[in-house]
């Protein structure tokens, strides 16, 4: 059984691959999966965590 | 998957009689190629109860918590008549999943006086007759669906017709954004655009701590040293040219020791000359003053004495004695001076002292006759002792000076051995121009060393700008960085968008298209009712088979009722979740036909269909007609009165082959 945010998951990554860019499916997966999971989480903090995720992201793309 | 039995414990109009909690079944395996389980019921019967009863038993305080809606009245009036504080409720259902049997409890306690639950609910799940291992909202989340999916399971089909008669869109668009998760895309739309914000701020906040115009000023501050450098160049050229003079006046650069000698002697020589001509006019002058010391002397002192004593009064006695001792002291220490009583006045050899003197030594005749004659010759001894001291100070004086004159002797005699020449002359000259030169030379050695340290304090600004400058470049540095980052999450939005809407088109094109399917396999009218589209915009519309939509004047409530049940049906089936249907009303206000085929189009998907339907409006011997062969089991809910005022509900299950009459007694 295939779950809604795995349909949404695989559109995402599908639209990634249009731009051939893997890392940024990495990145929105786990925005994704951030959301999902912190469903309650003021929408003020959640930008910052979501902003904490692509710095870090960025971040190891850039030590890479 | 099948729903097997529900047992309801002070659940709602469900009371505990007899401590057997009622029950509903909702499926017989001896008939289990039937699908279908009826509960049949008028309006508040406890039909929709059983709906609510399954979401509880799922989902607890996440579904609702109204719990005192779902404590049964009647329990709650006889605990407290027994004076109990609570009432404990539970649901149970039972659910067969291939060959494993499900048992799902929820418990519950309600605090009676409080009006408040007494703790959080329980759930309980119990496979096969033992607990399951797995964390019991874990094995609801794998078998079964969020709570807010399961409304597209188990729904009241009145109520959905009724909410979308309200708002049409916001309907739709909560359905569709529920269903598919949307929502959470659209919460990264918008958490991606806040965090862009976040960005732009972070960018604009190190912006302005950029002064921007650094660089420039190092460069300006740079030019200055640059022309202040040029500055000390030509004043060390002009000092160099100094020196050229300097060694043109004197071939080693400076005069020899004889000339400075030479020099020396004549700047002496001139200087004394001009004190001796100043002492001259001095010393004739102090001549004249030494001549008439002694009388000068004893005028300074009678005026110091008259001042002392002007202002006393006296007798004659007083007075002649104080004539004795003025004339007895002038007498003793200035031979030459003598006192004329008769005449009151002083004689100094024969020379009588001016009229003011003498007034003034009246004057003190009078008045150092005043008091006590010891006194009056005590000032004056006093004074004259001072004079006395001036006296010699004056002759130490013109001692000195007449030495004066021995020294310009010398310095004459020297310079005849000299001789003052034309040539020395012009060494005097060129003296003086070098020391000019010299004088110039330091005022440019001044300048320069005001210029370099000038320059010194320039270069530790510059050196604080460089650090500032620094700064800034890491500052421009990280805002290059952050915008990398924003842009990165520009396209992260782009993407979110874009999945955004690639998934909607796909899923309004599946949900479309099942449900057009499922329109046209009821509605036989396919030529106007020939499919539902619902576009990005979240428009519902009903379309005939030239494309054309529907107007809103062309379809009853009935029709309408399917087409949202047909919007629901392709949901669900969107959903692909293998899960009994569970529908209220399902058939009512449905055209005949219509009732028939909505019903095999469900049964088609294979799942179990539990329908609460109304006897007498959906339920009728001509509903049986159809649905007779296809009724796994029938239950029949009935209220009745326990005690005087309260009603409560119970169940019969009765036989699924016959048609039940509506027996008006019972309701």
């Amino acid at each position: 059984m295939m779950r809604e945010e795995d349909k949404i998951i695989r559109t995402m990554k599908k639209e990634c691959e249009k731009i051939d860019n893997d890392e940024y499916f990495e990145i929105l997966h786990k925005i994704y999966r951030h959301i999902v999971e912190h469903e309650n989480q003021p929408h003020e903090d959640r930008a910052r965590s979501i902003k904490a995720i692509i710095d870090e992201e960025e971040g190891e793309g850039n030590n890479k | 998957m099948k729903f097997v039995k529900l047992k309801l414990k002070n659940f709602k109009p469900y009371y505990v009689i007899t401590n057997k909690e009622p029950e509903i079944s909702f499926f017989e395996s001896e008939r289990s190629d039937k699908n279908i389980s009826l509960n049949i019921g008028p309006t508040g019967h406890g039909k929709s109860s059983i709906s609510e009863a399954i979401l509880w038993c799922f989902f607890g305080d996440s579904y609702k918590r109204n719990w005192e809606e779902w404590v049964n009245t009647l329990s709650m009036e006889i605990a407290k008549q027994k004076g109990d504080r609570e009432v404990k409720m539970s649901v149970e259902l039972e659910i067969e999943m291939g060959s494993e049997y499900y048992r799902i409890v929820r418990l519950g306690e309600y605090n009676v006086k409080r009006k408040e639950k007494l703790k959080e609910s329980e759930i309980h799940v119990i496979c096969n007759g033992e607990p399951v291992k797995e964390d019991p909202n874990m094995f609801i989340g794998r078998y079964f669906l969020p709570m807010k999916l399961m409304e597209y399971f188990i729904f009241d089909a009145d109520d959905i017709l009724k909410k979308f008669e309200e708002n049409r869109e916001k309907t739709i668009k909560d359905h569709i954004n529920k269903i598919v998760g949307l929502e959470k895309l659209d919460d990264v739309v918008s958490t991606l655009e806040r965090v862009i914000e976040l960005y732009k701020d972070g960018v604009y906040e190190i912006e302005s701590q950029i002064r921007g115009d650094t660089a420039n000023k190092i460069k300006e501050k740079e030019e200055d040293i640059q022309k202040k450098k040029e500055a000390v160049i030509q004043l060390k050229n002009e000092i160099d040219n100094f020196e050229k003079e300097k060694k043109k006046l004197f071939r080693g650069g400076a005069p020899s020791p004889e000339e400075e000698r030479f020099r020396d002697l004549i700047e002496e020589r001139d200087k004394l000359t001009e004190e001796i001509k100043r002492s001259n006019n001095k010393l004739r002058e102090d001549k004249d003053l030494l001549s008439n010391m002694d009388l000068l002397l004893l005028k300074n002192v009678i005026e110091k004495a008259m001042e002392k004593t002007e202002k006393k009064k006296t007798s004659r006695e007083e007075f002649e004695n104080a004539v004795e001792v003025v004339k007895s002291s002038v007498e003793k220490d200035y031979s030459g001076i003598f006192f004329n009583v008769e005449e009151k006045s002083l004689i100094k050899s024969g020379t009588e002292i001016g009229p003011d003197n003498l007034e003034g030594i009246n004057k003190l005749l009078l008045s150092t006759g005043s008091g006590i004659k010891a006194d009056s010759l005590r000032i004056f001894r006093e004074y004259l002792d001072e004079s006395k001291s001036t006296q010699e100070k004056f002759l130490d004086y013109k001692k000195k000076f007449d030495g004066k004159d021995g020294e310009l002797l010398k310095v004459k005699n020297q310079m005849d051995l000299i001789g003052e020449t034309t040539g020395n002359k012009e060494v005097i000259e060129k003296i003086k121009k070098f020391e000019e030169i010299e004088r110039k030379m330091s005022r440019k050695k001044g300048n320069i060393k005001e210029i370099e340290d000038k320059i010194r304090d320039i270069e530790s600004e510059i050196n604080e700008l460089r650090e500032q400058l620094k700064l800034e470049n890491d500052q421009k540095r990280e805002i290059k960085e952050i915008n990398e980052k924003k842009t990165i999450t520009q396209s992260l939005l782009q993407i979110s968008k874009e999945t955004r809407k690639e998934f909607l088109d796909f899923l309004l094109s599946e949900v479309n298209k099942t449900a057009s399917e499922f329109l046209r396999n009821i509605i036989k009218d396919t030529k106007r009712f020939h499919s539902i589209e619902i576009d990005p915009d979240y428009r519902f519309q009903l379309k005939q088979e030239n494309g054309e939509p529907l107007k809103e004047s062309q379809i009853n409530r009935g029709n309408l009722q399917i087409s949202l049940m047909a919007f629901f049906f392709g949901l669900s089936q969107f959903l692909n979740k293998k899960i009994p249907y569970v529908i209220d009303d399902p058939l009512l206000r449905l055209d005949p036909g219509h009732d028939k085929r909505l019903i095999e189009q469900l049964s088609k998907t294979g799942e179990q269909l539990i329908l609460h339907m109304i006897p007498g409006k959906e339920y009728t011997t001509d509903t049986f007609r159809w649905l007779g062969p296809h009724i796994n089991i029938q239950n029949w809910i009935y209220r009745k009165m326990h005690g005087t005022k309260e009603l409560i509900s119970y169940v019969e299950c009765k036989d699924a082959e016959k048609i039940i009459e509506f027996d008006i007694d019972k309701f």
